[in-house]
């Protein structure tokens, strides 16, 4: 019996969707609104699930072929995965719906959608590594085929993601390998005896294959480097989804790996100081990496998609640092991350996706004075941008207090630093992308630019709404991840609905919402006691008594080269050099591969000459050890 | 702790007195300026009666919505963290917000005006702005870092106990001195005192952030840099010369010399880099990058290695 509250009944609705959109894809309202209700429809039961408590369910089994059947189950750690992926999904197809109306290409994207939405709800509620593997690659291949993008670099990026795609699939499997050899079963808990069975290389080994194979997907260093490509090439509407979403599933798998397979009670046997392993300072450090090189690489961007990109990069490094700290505070505080990253990050593509769909136009030196324009577009964008920089006036704050709690109150203090330069560049990225888009003079050919379309403006509204509201209740979400940690095996850290605690100080969102809203009144009674300003057109700037005439648009409009001098400072150190080693790597496997290339080199006549070489060879050795035949 | 009649009367208090010191202490800065220069210099009034020139005009002149915006943006971030600082040792809301919020809140000014003046459409202070943020990037390596070993030093991110904790003239200053000079160093490029001024940079960029703003707007900003100044230098004061809290006991009196002495000692750090300001010229930013990743980080280093050792003697 099949519960109206159960996973199975998301994986129905969402697959019913899935069919319908991919049948009908010729005609793209049908395709798309059966997209949308289906997956609205599953993101209800996931949201009701939570509400009426019916977690844990059963384990429930789906026979694909004979002897392979899929397994699922459902605890609150998984759920809050599968929450924050299900839920933002109907947002997006709805958001998608006005661009892919007027995209010129017949191609089924809702149902490539609802199928890499039904691999990333599938990896979080599979429970045994085979069930993982299927959805895994679900969601991997039905993304591969939505970075369609028509852009130049497009075809690398769909190369770079294939490759990085393939890396973490065989690191799936190693893992399945490494399991069956031990004569355990696949299932999580299979994995867990099988690890602690195990001896202290095998342990080591597993750990390293699983961090490739799912920090590769979350865009760890050093393999953050698809991710850029993949994002900012990706359909506008997909990308949202794509970064905001399916990334969470990389960190689902690291967190799998390190806090439910080998657990931190036997890492912790690796030499551990001060309740922190050694292990998790390393994958913490790497985690540091990722947010500092994302930061500051995503400053340097003129491709507003590009630089989102990278941002997402650099936050999900956040999440590794706090998956790495561990501990009650740095786990709380990496799920935390996880959810509002999810938010903010879907908001930013939304609103730029916004700006391009108006626009065609996604380079921030060609755009500029957007919020003349597209003003409701603007402050949406604007809230998930205070979010990404975490800017107490929003809920991002609260997330990355947490992780910076949790590496003060175990005392690493070098990690501190970098985390804080990592968010100074993630303002410096921010104002380049409001600054470049958004502000500035609005150039004569986006004179008539429209306001962004209704079904565009709902979920990103929705998503602000959700942000701001989080701020004055940053201990509200903690009820979710509270539960969640319990499932692994944690104590959440001390926290009442508008106030959070840790080892070392509080961060009380209400209280910091009133002050704020102090100051607001004393500013506006300054502000307003006198006559209002008069309102001056956007070209009656200062302008040191110069007056250029000609093609007055493109001089006054400051983003070209936006930080010109630290790029000349910074950029030796952070150009590219991870993309260059990897390219390096394909090269030497390139050559390696065209030496047998040399042999094979696809001449018939030179396999006829080949199989005639080995028949002889064949038959001497036969010939004269025939005894073994 | 409590919300005591204290709190609820410094939390109205708090902003007061930070906007009366600003401009006061502006006030001194250009008369100190001047008798660097040989000059005799501005009444050291002079800044209270421009802010009230410039909210007094009849007119002035706006982009629109968003450089309003910008402009209450900025006053709203400053106000929020005068409260979130102790003041004389009275912890006013900082109890409810460590240094960690505490160093984002600092934020929301400088951003809020950045939107302002960005939406203004006038490359200047497009790229004012740029230069301020690029700055911040230079300076907050080694910051963070002094944050940091205070932090672990005194074992919590809360201001208000870091405070208490250098009671009885117990300063941070003497038992980190590497760490406060590096945050002194760090001082002068947040108050943008030269060679630190490439922000607003008069004579190259027009005055950068403020070049769109006239009358009551540019008023705003300056309200925005007068408790800006107050609120920065104070942080200097309360993690290394404690807070000001020199007086004990409770009751008022007490308190009105804690904040008379935070002043004080405000204004003593502020003039210390006025008078570096008087006799410098202005670093490229690529220079002001290469100066702060360097020296001063290695100080803050220094300063870190020293409480990690410190603390390890003590658990040892």
């Amino acid at each position: 019996m099949v519960g109206v509250f159960s996973v199975e009944m998301v994986l129905g609705l969402l697959a019913a969707g899935m069919f319908i959109s991919f049948l009908t894809y010729r005609i793209k309202w049908v395709s798309g609104l059966a997209a949308f209700l289906s997956s609205t429809g599953a993101a209800l039961v996931i949201v009701f699930m939570g509400i009426f408590e019916k977690i844990p369910g059963n384990m429930s089994e789906l026979e694909l072929f004979d002897h392979m059947s899929l397994l699922f189950d459902i605890d609150w750690f998984s759920y809050l995965f599968m929450a924050s992926i299900g839920v933002i999904a109907p947002l997006i197809l709805m958001y998608s719906f006005q661009p892919m109306k007027d995209a010129a290409r017949e191609r089924p994207f809702y149902g490539l959608f609802m199928l890499s939405l039904i691999g990333g709800i599938g990896i979080t509620i599979a429970r045994d590594l085979i069930s993982l593997f299927f959805f895994w690659e679900l969601m991997t291949w039905s993304a591969l085929l939505l970075i369609d993008g028509k852009r130049k670099g497009a075809g690398r990026a769909f190369k770079t993601y294939l490759g990085f795609g393939m890396l973490s699939a065989g690191g799936i499997l190693t893992m399945i390998a490494m399991v069956a050899s031990t004569g355990q079963g696949y299932f999580f808990s299979d994995v867990f005896i099988a690890l602690k069975d195990g001896s202290d290389a095998f342990r080591i080994i597993f750990l390293i294959v699983g961090m490739i194979a799912f920090g590769s997907k979350a865009g760890l260093a050093p393999f953050h480097i698809w991710a850029p490509g993949a994002y900012a090439h990706a359909s506008d509407s997909f990308s949202a989804f794509f970064s905001g979403g399916l990334s969470k599933t990389g960190i689902y798998g690291t967190f799998l790996v390190v806090d439910v397979f080998i657990g931190m009670g036997i890492l912790a046997t690796y030499g551990s100081w001060n309740e922190l392993t050694g292990i998790g300072l390393i994958i913490a450090i790497f985690g540091a990496v990722t947010a500092l090189i994302g930061g500051v690489l995503a400053m340097f961007q003129d491709d507003g998609k590009k630089l989102l990109a990278y941002s997402s990069v650099s936050q999900l490094g956040y999440i590794f640092v706090g998956i790495g700290i561990g501990g009650s505070v740095g786990t709380a505080g990496a799920l935390y991350h996880v959810l509002n990253h999810t938010l903010f990050k879907t908001v930013l593509f939304m609103g730029f996706g916004a700006v391009i769909y108006r626009t065609g136009e996604h380079r921030l030196s060609r755009l500029g004075g957007m919020i003349h324009v597209m003003p409701a577009t603007f402050w949406m964008f604007l809230v998930g941008i205070f979010a990404a920089a975490a800017i107490p006036i929003t809920s991002g704050l609260a997330s990355k207090w947490l992780i910076y709690e949790a590496a003060l109150e175990k005392g690493i203090g070098v990690m501190v630093p970098i985390l804080f330069l990592a968010s100074v560049s993630a303002f410096l990225y921010s104002f380049r992308i409001l600054q470049g888009g958004f502000m500035g003079q609005l150039r004569d050919e986006f004179k008539d630019v429209k306001e962004a379309p209704l079904t565009m403006m709902v979920p990103m509204g929705i998503i602000m709404i959700a942000l701001i509201v989080f701020a004055f209740i940053p201990g509200a979400p903690m009820e979710l991840i509270s539960r969640a940690m319990q499932d692994i095996g944690m104590q959440a850290p001390e926290y009442s609905t508008i106030e959070l605690g840790s080892g070392v100080g509080t961060y009380s969102g209400l209280v910091v919402m009133i002050s704020t809203g102090i100051g607001f009144v004393i500013a506006c009674i300054m502000f307003f006691a006198g006559p209002l300003g008069r309102k001056i057109s956007l070209r009656d700037t200062f302008t040191a008594g110069e007056e250029p005439m000609d093609r007055m648009d493109r001089k006054f409009h400051y983003s070209w080269n936006f930080y010109a001098p630290y790029e000349r400072v910074l950029k030796p150190y952070f150009n590219r050099w991870i993309d260059k080693a990897w390219r390096k790597l394909y090269r030497g496997a390139n050559q390696v591969g065209r030496l047998h290339r040399t042999v094979f080199n696809g001449d018939v006549t030179a396999y006829l000459w080949l199989i005639f070489v080995a028949m002889i060879i064949v038959g001497a050795l036969l010939w004269q050890y025939g005894g073994w035949f | 702790m409590a919300w005591s009649t204290q709190t609820w009367v410094m939390a109205f208090l708090a902003p007061i007195i930070v906007f009366m010191a600003g401009h006061l202490f502006l006030g001194i800065a250009r008369k100190v300026t001047a008798r660097i220069h040989r000059r005799i210099g501005p009444p050291v009034i002079q800044q209270y009666i421009d802010v009230m020139k410039l909210f007094g005009k009849r007119e002035s002149t706006t982009h629109g919505w968003v450089q309003d915006m910008g402009a209450l943006f900025a006053v709203i971030g400053v106000i929020v963290a005068a409260l979130f600082i102790p003041i004389g040792g009275d912890a006013v809301l900082s109890f409810k917000g460590d240094l960690i919020v505490l160093a984002y809140i600092l934020v929301i000014a400088p951003l809020g005006m950045a939107l302002g003046t960005g939406s203004t459409g006038n490359p200047n202070s497009a790229i004012g702005v740029s230069r301020g943020l690029m700055l911040m990037m230079a300076y907050e390596l080694p910051f963070a870092m002094v944050l940091v070993s205070v932090i672990l030093y005194y074992d919590t991110a809360s201001l208000a106990e870091i405070v208490e904790a250098q009671g009885s003239f117990k300063w941070a200053i003497l038992a980190l001195p590497f760490s406060a000079v590096a945050a002194d160093i760090s001082l002068q490029a947040m108050l943008g005192e030269k060679p630190f001024d490439q922000p607003v940079a008069p004579s190259e960029i027009a005055s950068g952030p403020m070049v769109e703003f006239g009358g009551k707007y540019l008023g705003m900003l300056m309200v925005w840099h007068a408790m800006a100044i107050v609120v920065e230098a104070g942080l200097f004061v309360n993690l290394f010369l404690g807070g000001g809290a020199v007086f004990s006991g409770s009751g008022v009196l007490p308190l009105i010399g804690n904040i008379g002495v935070w002043l004080v000692l405000t204004l003593v750090m502020f003039l210390v880099s006025v008078l570096i300001n008087g006799v410098f010229g202005r670093f490229k930013m690529g220079q002001s990058l290469r100066f702060y990743w360097g020296f001063p980080t290695l100080l803050a280093l220094i300063g870190l290695a020293w409480v990690v050792l410190n603390n390890l003697e003590v658990i040892y």
